[in-house]
C-alpha cells in the first residue's frame, strides 16, 4: 500500500484549506490513525463502489491506486459472471427491449400494467449496485442517472426509463459526454418527460431547452440568456417521437420536418461564444448539442459535480480547473474525465462524505453479503428514506449534499433492523457468518469495526456497543449478537465513506 | 400527437399513488415489516398559551399557474385570440359561462377546482395577492425555490430559511418543547426551515417508530443514542430531535384522528400530510411551524386547468385547504397558512397547450387573523389594483408589483410576533399591504 503518490501541485496551505472545507461542513475529520496512504486508499475504494469489502481492499492493495482505477474504468473487461447469469433471467428480460415493445408488453388485453417494467428496471438496479463486480461502473450510472434525472411518475417514464437505463445511461456511462448528451436528447423517455415531443414551430415548448442548459450542460450561471432558452428551444422543435398519420403512438425517436422551424438561429448573441446556426433541420439540434458539448461552462459544470460526487462536497477551485480542462481536452471523453476525477483523491485525500440512503442501504447489504429473492422489494427500505431509485420528481436529480439528507435520521436507523429481521420475506442470506469466530465481547467489537469500516470506530461507538453486549469472554447469543449489529448499521462512522 | 393523448387519457395517472406505486415496483413486504416497537395513544393537550399563530406553510413546487389558480376575468387581455397573453385552450372562461370561474369580487376569479376555497374567502379568513413574488431572473425552478426559501434573491452567504430563522429567533411556545417544527409528508428538511432548532421531517405520521424487536427497542435507541453523542453536529442534532419526536409523536393518536367541523381530506399524499398537521397542532405539543410540498405545478404540456392535471392539482390543493380550514379553525383562530410558489407561468400559452416559466404569480394567505375576503395586489404605478397583462415583464410574463417578502414579513410580525425581521429578511424593507389585521 505504498504505492500511492502524494501530491505533485497542492501547497501545504492550499492542502489544508481543502482538508478544513470539508471540517466546516461538519464532516468529521478525516482520520489518520492508520496514516495517510492507507486511509486514501480506504477513501478511493470507498468513491469507487457502493461499499468497501475485503474483496475490493484485496484488489486495489493487490494493483496499487492506479491500477485499481485503471480496473474498474474498464469494466467491459472485469469478469461478472454471477450478476450477468441472473440479469438473464425473466425478471430481467425488460431490460433489453425496444420502446414499442415495452409499450405492447405494457398494453395488453386493454389492460394497463408497467409493474413489470418498475420491477424490472430497479431490481437491476439494486442487484448490480449490491454484487456487480464493475463497481465504478454503477457508480457513473449512478451518477449520470442523477444528472439526466427522469422522474418515473412522469408521462409513460415508467415504461420508458428502461430503455433509456440500458441504451442512453448504460451504454454511454463511460464514453462521450456528446454522445450521451445526444443520446438523452433523443431518448423518448426524455422527450416525454421534458415534453420535447410537442416542442414545435409555432409557440415552441422551452422545457427541455431550459433544463438541457441549466442541468445537463452550462449550469444556470454558464452564461445563457432567456433568449438563448428560446432559440435552444426552436433548433430542437421536431425532435419528437410521434409518428404522424399511425393508429398508436410510436414511441421511438423520429425528427418531425413539419413542426421544425428552419430558420438560421444565433446562439449567445453577442458574446464571445456565438454561434450562428445556419438554416437547417435536424442539423440545427445536432448543432446545439455539440457546441454544449464543448462549451467551457459545461465542462466546469460536470467537472464541479463530478468531483462533488466522487471527490467531497467541496472541491477546490483548483481541482474543478484541471478536471474541465482534461474534459475539453479530450472533447468530453468520460473515462479520461473520471480518471482525473479519481485521480485527485490521490493527491488530496477526500474528507468524508455523508452516504446518501440508497448508498447507505448498498454498503450494508454489501456488509451483510445479503442476497434476496426480490431486489426490487429491498429498494423499498431506500424509498422509506425518500430514495427510491429514479423517483426524484425534478429533472435536477436526487441532491448530493449532507445538508439535505442529514435531517431524515429514523429510516436510516431501521434499515439494519428491517434487513436482519427475519419476518423479512424473501430474505436469504445469513448474517451469523459475519460473526462466526469471533470470541467474546471484544471479538465482536472487533468484528463490527472490520466488517462495517475496515477502520477503527470512535470511543462513542464502541462504548455504545459495549455496554449494550455486556462485557463477556463468552459470545453472546445470537438474538443478542443481531440486534449489535443493526445498532452497528446506524453507527455514525458506517454513515460516512 | 392525437395518439398519446389517447393513451394519455387511458392511463389515471394521477390517480396512481406513491404508496401504489411502490407496490406495483416491489416493496410491499417493507411496509409489511415496518412494525413500529411503539403503539399509540391518546391524544392530549397540554394547558399552554401562547400569543403567537402556528404557521403552515405550503409550497407549491413546479411553478403554479397563478393566472388558472386566481383568475383575472375582467382583463380583457386574459381572453385575448392572439398575442403574447392568448391561452386559446387553457383560459378558464368568465363567471357565469360554462365551466367558468367563480367570481370573487367582479375581477378575479377561482378555477373551478380552485372554488371549495370561496367558502374561506367570503368568511374573511382567506387573502390572494396576484402580481406577487420573488423577482429572481433566471426562471430557474431551482435557483428560484432556493431563492424564495432562503428569503434573500441571489444570496450566496445565507444557508438557513426564512422559517428556519424565525424559529431560530424566537423562544419555543411551550418550555422544554421537544419538537418546534416539522416537514409534514416529507424527506428532508426543506430549505424554508434549514437552520430551525428541532425540526424534523415526518414522512409518515402513522409510522415513526422504532423497527425490530419491540423488546429490545429501548435498549437499541440508548445506544444509538449515545453512539450520536459524538457525531457531527448537523447529525448530533437531527438524531436528539428524532428520538425526541419517536416519543412526542408516540402520544398522539394520527391514526384514530377524527377531524372537526365536517371536514374531508382528500385521500392523497397532501391530504394526509394536512389532516396530520391538523393532529399535530391541535395536540398543542409545542409544534409552531409546520412546511408540507406540493409539487407536480410544472405544467409545460397538457396543463388541463379543467380537467387535467392542474385541474387535480388544484382540487387537492383547495379541497385539502378547505378540510385543514373547517378543521382546524373551528376551535383556533392561532393558525396561520401561506401557499406560494417559485413562480408564475408565462402569460400565454404555448403550443402543448401548456405554459412555460413565468414570473409574477398569485400568493395565498388563510388565517384567523388575516384580512381576508380581498384579493390585494398593485398596479405599475405601485398604486393598490391589478397589475394587468397589459404590459408583460420582458414581454413575456406577468409583472411583480408586490414582492412576496411583503406578505411573508407582515405574517412574521403580526401574526407570530417576531419583530426581528432585518434578519429574517436581510436587506429587505417591507412594506405592508395591510393583509394581517
Amino acid at each position: 500500500m505504498s504505492t500511492v503518490p502524494i501530491g505533485f501541485s497542492v501547497s501545504a496551505a492550499e492542502l489544508a484549506r481543502t482538508l478544513s472545507s470539508g471540517l466546516a461542513m461538519g464532516a468529521p475529520p478525516v482520520d489518520r490513525r492508520q496514516g495517510a496512504v492507507a486511509d486514501a486508499m480506504l477513501r478511493l475504494v470507498n468513491r469507487m463502489t457502493f461499499g468497501v469489502t475485503r474483496a475490493e481492499l484485496d484488489l486495489a492493495i493487490q494493483r496499487g491506486a492506479e491500477g485499481y482505477i485503471e480496473h474498474h474504468l474498464h469494466p467491459e473487461s472485469i469478469a461478472d459472471t454471477d450478476v450477468d447469469a441472473r440479469l438473464a433471467g425473466a425478471e430481467y428480460n425488460v431490460l433489453t427491449k425496444s420502446p414499442n415493445e415495452l409499450w405492447n408488453l405494457y398494453y395488453q388485453g386493454g389492460r394497463f400494467d408497467s409493474s413489470p417494467m418498475i420491477r424490472g428496471l430497479i431490481s437491476a438496479t439494486t442487484l448490480r449496485a449490491a454484487r456487480s463486480k464493475r463497481q465504478f461502473l454503477e457508480r457513473a450510472v449512478e451518477f449520470w442517472s442523477d444528472h439526466f434525472s427522469i422522474y418515473l411518475f412522469a408521462d409513460f417514464c415508467d415504461i420508458l426509463k428502461v430503455w433509456d437505463d440500458t441504451n442512453v445511461i448504460r451504454k454511454h456511462a463511460l464514453g462521450k459526454f456528446r454522445s450521451l448528451l445526444l443520446a438523452s436528447a433523443r431518448s423518448p423517455a426524455m422527450l416525454n418527460y421534458l415534453n420535447n415531443n410537442t416542442n414545435v414551430k409555432d409557440h415552441p415548448n422551452e422545457n427541455y431547452a431550459r433544463e438541457v442548459l441549466e442541468l445537463h450542460t452550462m449550469g444556470v450561471d454558464g452564461g445563457y440568456t432567456q433568449q438563448d432558452v428560446m432559440t435552444v428551444a426552436r433548433c430542437f422543435t421536431g425532435w419528437t417521437h410521434f409518428a404522424a398519420g399511425t393508429p398508436l403512438a410510436s414511441l421511438q425517436y423520429r425528427f418531425d420536418p413539419a413542426t421544425h422551424d428552419f430558420t438560421a438561429k444565433t446562439l449567445f448573441a453577442g458574446t464571445p461564444h456565438e454561434v450562428v446556426i445556419p438554416p437547417g433541420g435536424e442539423s440545427q439540434g445536432l448543432k446545439v448539442i455539440e457546441v454544449l458539448s464543448r462549451h467551457p461552462s459545461t465542462a466546469k459544470f460536470i467537472a464541479r459535480k463530478m468531483l462533488r460526487r466522487f471527490w467531497g462536497e467541496q472541491p477546490a477551485d483548483w481541482m474543478v480547473d484541471h478536471v474541465a480542462q482534461v474534459f475539453l481536452a479530450t472533447d468530453g471523453d468520460l473515462r479520461e474525465v473520471f480518471r482525473a476525477v479519481l485521480r485527485q483523491n490521490l493527491q488530496v485525500v477526500a474528507p468524508r462524505k455523508y452516504k446518501r440512503p440508497f448508498h447507505l442501504l448498498i454498503s450494508t447489504i454489501r456488509v451483510f453479503d445479503a442476497d434476496f429473492a426480490s431486489w426490487a422489494d429491498i429498494a423499498g427500505l431506500a424509498y422509506l428514506c425518500g430514495h427510491y431509485p429514479f423517483l426524484w420528481p425534478a429533472p435536477n436529480g436526487y441532491p448530493d449534499a449532507l445538508a439535505y439528507w442529514a435531517g431524515l435520521q429514523l429510516p436510516r436507523w431501521n434499515m439494519g433492523a428491517m434487513l436482519l429481521d427475519s419476518r423479512y420475506p424473501s430474505t436469504f442470506y445469513d448474517a451469523r457468518k459475519l460473526m462466526a469466530g469471533a470470541v467474546g465481547t471484544d471479538g465482536v467489537l472487533k468484528r463490527i469495526e472490520d466488517v462495517f469500516l475496515g477502520e477503527p470506530m470512535l470511543n462513542h461507538e464502541r462504548g455504545a456497543l459495549r455496554a449494550f453486549l455486556g462485557q463477556s469472554s463468552a459470545t453472546p447469543p445470537w438474538s443478542k449478537l443481531q440486534d449489535a449489529l443493526s445498532i452497528a448499521t446506524t453507527m455514525p462512522s458506517f454513515q460516512w465513506y | 400527437m392525437e395518439p398519446a393523448r389517447t393513451a394519455r387519457a387511458c392511463r389515471e395517472y394521477n390517480e396512481l399513488s406513491r404508496r401504489s406505486f411502490l407496490r406495483a415496483g416491489g416493496g410491499a413486504a417493507i411496509a409489511a415489516a415496518m412494525v413500529p416497537a411503539w403503539l399509540p395513544r391518546v391524544t392530549y393537550a397540554r394547558d399552554h398559551r401562547s400569543d403567537r399563530d402556528v404557521i403552515l406553510s405550503i409550497f407549491l413546487r413546479g411553478g403554479a399557474d397563478g393566472l388558472t389558480l386566481c383568475v383575472p376575468h375582467a382583463d380583457p387581455l386574459y381572453y385575448a385570440a392572439n398575442g403574447p397573453t392568448a391561452r386559446p385552450t387553457i383560459a378558464i372562461p368568465p363567471p357565469g359561462t360554462s365551466n367558468g370561474c367563480t367570481d370573487l369580487d367582479g375581477v378575479f376569479g377561482l378555477a373551478p377546482a380552485m372554488s371549495p376555497l370561496k367558502e374561506v374567502f367570503d368568511n374573511g379568513h382567506l387573502a390572494i395577492v396576484h402580481g406577487c413574488g420573488l423577482t429572481d431572473t433566471s426562471r430557474s425552478h431551482f435557483d428560484a425555490m432556493r431563492f424564495m426559501e432562503l428569503g434573500q434573491l441571489n444570496t450566496t452567504s445565507l444557508f438557513s430559511g426564512w422559517l428556519g430563522r424565525h424559529l431560530a429567533l424566537s423562544d419555543p411556545i411551550l418550555p422544554g418543547v421537544l419538537l418546534r417544527g416539522v416537514s409534514m409528508g416529507g424527506y428532508a428538511v426543506p430549505t424554508t426551515m434549514a437552520g430551525s432548532p428541532l425540526t424534523t421531517p415526518v414522512p409518515d405520521a402513522l409510522n415513526y417508530g422504532i423497527a425490530g424487536n419491540p423488546r429490545t427497542a429501548g435498549a437499541r435507541m440508548s445506544a444509538m443514542r449515545e453512539m450520536y453523542e459524538s457525531a457531527p453536529t448537523l447529525l448530533r442534532n437531527a438524531a436528539e430531535t428524532t428520538s425526541g419526536t419517536i416519543s412526542l409523536l408516540e402520544s398522539i393518536n394520527f391514526a384514530g384522528y377524527q377531524p372537526a367541523g365536517g371536514a374531508r381530506y382528500p385521500e392523497t399524499e397532501f391530504g394526509r400530510a394536512l389532516k396530520a398537521s391538523a393532529a399535530l397542532i391541535k395536540a398543542q405539543v409545542g409544534v409552531e411551524a409546520i412546511c408540507v410540498d406540493r409539487g407536480d405545478w410544472d405544467t409545460h404540456s397538457q396543463a388541463g386547468p379543467l380537467t387535467g392535471d392542474l385541474a387535480r392539482n388544484m382540487d387537492d390543493l383547495a379541497s385539502g385547504l378547505q378540510a385543514f380550514y373547517r378543521d382546524v379553525f373551528s376551535s383556533t383562530t392561532r393558525v396561520v397558512c401561506v401557499v406560494m410558489s417559485e413562480f408564475g407561468r408565462r402569460a400565454g400559452e404555448n403550443a402543448s397547450r401548456g405554459t412555460d416559466h413565468g414570473h409574477g404569480n398569485a400568493m395565498f394567505v388563510m388565517g384567523g387573523r388575516i384580512n381576508g375576503g380581498r384579493v390585494y395586489g398593485r398596479d405599475l404605478a405601485g398604486q393598490p389594483g391589478w397589475v394587468g397583462l397589459g404590459e408583460l415583464y420582458e414581454d413575456l410574463d406577468l409583472h411583480i408589483t408586490v414582492d412576496y417578502r411583503d406578505i411573508l414579513s407582515e405574517v412574521i410580525q403580526k401574526c407570530l410576533n417576531n419583530q426581528n425581521l432585518g434578519a429574517i429578511f436581510p436587506g429587505w424593507t417591507p412594506r405592508f399591504e395591510g393583509i394581517v389585521a
